[in-house]
């Protein structure tokens, strides 16, 4: 029979069963979705996972098709980011599921709340090297906060509420749930949910808020070093409180940016081996850090046996594993940084530490009237930024344009600038920023990409055209990997080893090709409209900007040095 | 019940005479939920935090699996595993012991 005279069959034959009768594992599944508050997830179908997209047809789930399974993981990544609700994304086993690898690890590293759904071959052959089995439970094991492989309809709904639980609570990470075919076509009885489980916060130790203090206020050059951990924690009115009333400078992390005003007067920059000069040299002249919600990476601290050599530590972090992990902590605070930082004040005696580190602040801008023509990257960089609403997201991808956004856009809040620090995942940008706008559809969303980083998920332009999200991509093309470049460049011995993308397709045409509105520029005096015709689009917008491909990021702090000993533009 | 003692995997980058001559090594007691994949996470965060294993035993109880490893390891603070492996989901229980062994043969 062929497949035209099945379609002939009037429906009537096999009337669909009333759906609270019949309800299957993948319905319960959706149903445990709902009750968590999820109305968006990023995914893409196939065979182990069909009885969860049959039950979408009925959800009022909204599913965003992607084009690639990763980006449905960073998508889901991006949007938790910004929006600080669980992400989910959904794939089939095999194939599917080891997609969504990087957008996990990703999530890992970064402390991003997300639950990943993999369907996976069904009980019965698991184990068999079944069609599209792969061990994605096991393949995840080192990059997930927890996982569950879901044998038993029965505990569907309890386990989605578990792994919603474990995603947000605490240090958030991810979660995975692989649900094996015949799971999710079994029936079951329907579930009650009861409202989103709810952890209580454990209570601050009021002896180490006492050594704290007193530490603090002994100290005469002391320093705020604050990290992602402060935006995790709901924590930025809390710590700029604690800035402006302790008059206490502050450095941040990558991805800590925000959490003070990156344009406040008491700010010094980010650290690191791309900080400004004025935060480096600020932690390693420092007596006291105090660490909050950051973990000593090894991108932030440089050398770590001279990293802030003359600092005492007071470490505040919601994960004690962090503590004295790669630093020893005179006093850590376990603990809501909400509820820890405000115990904090006290006023120290730092007058002359404050103008030093006024001084070495106006020391350290950033000129952005470099000779030439060229579009110079961090100038375009810093004008979006002044153009741009001040609530804009911006997302990067990976490479020397995302040291550009963290050191020339100005940033105001963690969550609204989103990128991989952690894992560094070049193809983030894109579908990160199409998470954050499908999250909140009022915000501006600009990515921020290179011509290496933007092929790593450019097929994800077909989502932004499929469902009109008007994310604008900025692409600074250097027609090279110009952060590897970078480094052959200077470490070793100008011997380019596979940089040269000179051959890269034009890549207005390929965003126009997607059905998307795109236009080049490569003379600096374009850079003011091209900006402002791009900000006023209503719809996806791609620009492409043509850069100098031996600009540099600088300063730079070469790999196993101390963060003072940094490496600045030669005149 | 006696502990199952597993040879020291062969490294080649490590001095195994070093780690042998140590007579104090530390050991993690932990008590697992009985649950799939647990034990496999936990042997797995171990040895990718830095450590390598001396002796391992288990023992399935009404509560969880009890599981007691000796760590071989000299470079690594044991007190910050002990952490790591504390906030995994399947850790009910996490102790760190400082035990002496009779005979590092």
């Amino acid at each position: 029979m062929s497949s035209t005279a099945e379609h002939a069959i009037p429906p009537a034959v096999e009337p669909r069963p009333a759906a609270a009768t019949t309800l299957r594992g993948a319905d319960a599944l959706l149903g445990a979705l709902e009750a968590e508050g999820v109305d968006l997830v990023f995914g893409y179908p196939g065979g182990a996972i069909m009885p969860v997209y049959d039950a979408l047809v009925d959800s009022g789930i909204r599913h965003i098709l992607v084009r690639h399974e990763q980006g449905a993981a960073l998508a889901a990544n991006g949007y938790a980011r910004h929006t600080g609700r669980v992400g989910v994304c959904l794939a089939t086993s095999g194939p599917g599921a080891t997609n969504l690898v990087t957008g996990i690890a990703d999530a890992f590293l970064d402390s991003v709340p997300m639950v990943a759904i993999t369907g996976q071959v069904a009980t019965t052959v698991m184990g068999t090297d079944a069609f599209q089995e792969v061990d994605i439970f096991g393949i995840t094991l080192p990059i997930v906060k927890h996982s569950f492989i879901l044998r038993d309809a029965t505990r569907i709904a309890q386990t989605v509420r578990e792994a919603f639980r474990i995603a947000r609570e605490g240090r958030p990470g991810p979660v995975l749930i692989d649900l094996p075919k015949d799971v999710a076509s079994a029936p079951v009885a329907a579930p009650r949910f009861g409202p989103p489980a709810a952890a209580a916060a454990p209570p601050v130790d009021r002896t180490a808020v006492q050594r704290a203090r007193t530490l603090i206020a002994a100290s005469r050059q002391p320093v705020f070093y604050t990290g992602y951990g402060a935006g995790l924690a709901g924590a930025e009115d809390a710590l700029r409180k604690l800035v402006r009333d302790t008059g206490i400078p502050v450095v941040s992390t990558l991805k800590g940016l925000g959490g003070v005003p990156t344009d406040d007067p008491q700010f010094l920059g980010m650290l690191g081996m791309h900080g400004s000069k004025a935060a480096n040299l600020a932690v390693q002249e420092s007596d006291l850090l105090i660490v909050v919600g950051a973990r000593f990476d090894d991108r932030a601290t440089g050398k770590l046996a001279e990293f802030a050599p003359h600092a005492r530590v007071i470490h505040l972090d919601t994960d004690g594993a962090e503590i004295s992990k790669l630093r020893y902590a005179q006093v850590h605070i376990v603990g809501d940084l909400k509820a820890i930082l405000p115990q904090l004040d006290c006023r120290p005696e730092i007058g002359p530490w404050q103008s030093r580190c006024e001084v070495l602040r106006c020391a350290s801008q950033p000129r952005y009237d470099p000779p030439g023509g060229d579009v110079y990257g961090p100038g375009l960089l810093h004008r979006l930024s002044e153009l741009a609403p001040p609530d804009t997201v911006v997302a990067s991808d990976v490479g020397q344009h995302q040291m550009w956004v963290a050191q020339h856009c100005i940033h105001r809040a963690i969550n609204r600038h989103l990128t991989s620090g952690g894992l560094g995942t070049m193809g983030f940008g894109l579908p990160a920023a199409m998470g954050a706008k499908l999250g909140n559809p009022q915000a501006e969303v600009v990515c921020v990409s290179g011509d290496g980083s933007i092929m790593m998920n450019i097929q994800e332009l077909a989502t932004l055209r499929r469902y009109g999200v008007a994310v604008k991509v900025v692409l600074l093309d250097n027609s090279s990997l110009g952060m590897v470049r970078q480094w052959q460049e200077l470490f070793f011995a100008e011997r380019y080893s596979e940089i040269d993308l000179a051959d890269n397709p034009d890549f207005a045409e390929v965003a126009r090709a997607f059905g998307i509105k795109a236009a080049s520029i490569e003379h600096r005096d374009q850079v003011d409209a091209a900006l402002h015709t791009m900000l006023a689009a209503d719809e996806p917008y791609f620009l492409h900007v043509k850069i100098d491909p031996r600009a540099n990021v600088w300063p730079l702090v070469p790999p196993n040095t101390p963060n003072h000993k940094m490496m600045e533009k030669q005149p | 019940m006696n502990p199952v003692r597993t040879d020291a995997p062969s490294h080649p980058a490590s001095d195994s005479t070093a780690v042998q001559r140590r007579a104090i090594l530390p050991a993690l007691n932990l008590l697992l939920a009985d649950r799939e994949g647990a034990l496999v996470r936990i042997l797995g965060l171990v040895e990718r935090r830095g450590f390598r294993f001396g002796a391992i035993s288990t023992r399935l109880t009404p509560r969880g699996m009890q599981l007691s490893l000796t760590l071989a390891s000299d470079d690594r603070p044991a007190d910050v595993l002990l952490r790591q492996v504390a906030r995994l989901q399947d850790v009910l229980e996490a102790a760190l012991d400082v035990q002496r062994q009779p005979h590092a043969s």
